[in-house]
C-alpha cells in the first residue's frame, strides 16, 4: 500500500502545512511502509525510540508505566504520529503504544531524518518547523487546561476524598493525553 | 563579549562553518537591555526571536484576575525565547523581562525565513535548535504530569507533589 502526496496530506495536513506536494512527495520516498499486527509493541516507555511513525491504519493503545504500574492514556487513531519528541531529542520514550489491531505506520527513523536535513534541508526545516507548531499549541493548550482546572479543582465542593481522588486521576489522565495528541 | 566565539559555544551549532556562523552573526542584532527591560508582552505579535548572550530572562503568564502574572521559568545564557514569532507567526503567549542587565541577539523571523533561501543547511540548524528548546519545555510538562499521576496511583499525597512541581507564584507582577 501506497499512499499518494494529496492522501498523505490529507491525513497529516499538520505535518504537510508548510510544504508543497512535490516536497510531500520527496518526503514520502525517504518514508518506510510498515505493518505490524495486533498486541505488538511499537515503543515502550522511558526506553530509546529514534523513530516517528505516521499511523495510516489501524488503532492503538497509549499508556505510561513505572515499577509494574500502568496507566492507561487513551487511544491513537489513523492521522496521528508517534515518537517525535524521541526523536528530537534523542532521548527516551514519553509512554508505550502497543497496536490493538493490525496497523499500518509510514516510519522515519533519526538516521533518514538526518539524511533529509542534509540532502533536502528544507523540506527537512519545514518538517521541523511543523512538528514545533504541533508541540507549541499542545503545551499552550495543555498548560491553559492546567492552571484553568486547578482554579477549579480548588473551588470544587467535592469533600469526598475518594471521589476527589478519582476526579483528579481522569483529569490528570486528559491533560497527559491531551500532551501527546 | 565576541558574539561570533558565543556562538561557537552552542553545542547545536557544533557542526555549523566559520562562514556560517558568520552569516548567522551578520543575521542578527546584538543589544543590551537593563533590569526590567520588557522584550515583549504576551498577546502581542512577534517579528522575532531572541537568543540570550548574557543574563537571565523572566517569562511571566497572566494566570487570570486570581493569580495574576506568575513567572513560570527563566531563560539563561544559549537558549531562545520568543520562539512562536518564527513558527506560526503567531502572538506570544507570555511577557519576557530582564531579570538584571541581559544582553540578547535578535533574529527578525523574516531574516530567518531568507536564510533557508541563502543558507538552508544554517536555517535548518537553526530550526533544529529551537525545536530542542521546545521538547526541553514539552518533557518538563510531561514529567510534572506523569508524577502527579504515579502518586496518586501509589496512594501518595498528590497534591502535595503538584504543588512542589509548580511554579512558585508571586503574586501580581510590577510592570514597567
Amino acid at each position: 500500500m501506497s499512499l499518494t502526496t494529496q492522501e498523505f496530506s490529507k491525513l497529516f495536513p499538520k505535518i504537510t502545512e508548510h510544504t508543497n506536494s512535490e516536497e510531500v512527495s520527496d518526503l514520502i520516498r525517504m518514508l518506510k511502509y510498515v505493518s505490524i499486527g495486533e498486541n505488538k509493541h511499537i515503543i515502550k516507555d522511558n526506553q530509546e525510540n529514534d523513530t516517528l511513525y505516521f499511523v495510516i491504519e489501524g488503532r492503538l493503545n497509549c499508556y505510561i508505566e513505572k515499577d509494574g504500574t500502568k496507566i492507561s492514556i487513551g487511544k491513537i487513531f489513523p492521522g496521528e504520529y508517534i515518537g517525535e519528541v524521541s526523536m528530537l531529542d534523542n532521548s527516551n520514550a514519553t509512554s508505550s503504544v502497543i497496536t490493538e489491531t493490525p496497523c499500518i505506520f509510514y516510519s522515519l527513523n533519526k538516521t533518514s531524518f538526518d539524511e533529509l536535513g542534509k540532502e533536502h534541508p528544507v523540506i527537512s526545516g519545514k518538517i521541523l518547523r511543523s512538528i514545533s507548531s504541533i508541540l507549541t499549541n499542545r503545551l499552550i493548550s495543555t498548560d491553559k487546561l492546567l492552571f484553568d482546572g486547578l482554579i477549579v479543582h480548588k473551588e470544587s465542593n467535592i469533600h469526598h476524598e475518594h471521589t476527589k481522588i478519582d476526579s483528579a486521576r481522569d483529569w490528570f489522565v486528559k491533560l497527559y493525553h491531551q500532551l501527546h495528541h | 563579549m565576541d558574539f561570533h566565539k558565543f556562538l561557537q559555544t552552542i553545542p547545536d551549532f557544533s557542526d555549523l562553518t566559520n562562514e556560517q556562523l558568520s552569516i548567522l552573526e551578520q543575521s542578527m542584532l546584538v543589544s543590551s537591555h537593563p533590569d526590567g527591560y520588557e522584550f515583549f508582552n504576551e498577546n502581542t505579535r512577534g517579528d522575532k526571536v531572541y537568543l540570550i548572550i548574557e543574563g537571565n530572562v523572566s517569562v511571566t503568564h497572566n494566570r487570570g484576575k486570581k493569580c495574576g502574572f506568575l513567572e513560570i521559568k527563566r531563560h539563561h545564557p544559549g537558549e531562545w525565547f520568543g520562539i512562536v514569532s518564527v513558527i506560526d507567526n503567531g502572538e506570544h503567549v507570555a511577557t519576557c523581562k530582564a531579570l538584571g542587565d541581559v544582553t540578547v541577539a535578535s533574529l527578525p523571523a523574516i531574516a530567518f525565513l531568507l536564510l533557508y533561501e541563502s543558507d538552508a543547511p544554517l536555517a535548518h540548524t537553526i530550526q533544529y535548535s529551537i525545536n530542542r528548546q521546545i521538547t526541553k519545555d514539552y518533557r518538563a510538562l510531561v514529567q510534572m504530569i506523569r508524577n502527579v499521576l504515579f502518586a496518586i496511583e501509589e496512594g501518595k499525597d498528590y497534591q502535595h507533589i503538584l504543588n512542589k512541581s509548580l511554579p512558585k507564584y508571586d503574586g501580581p507582577e510590577r510592570r514597567v
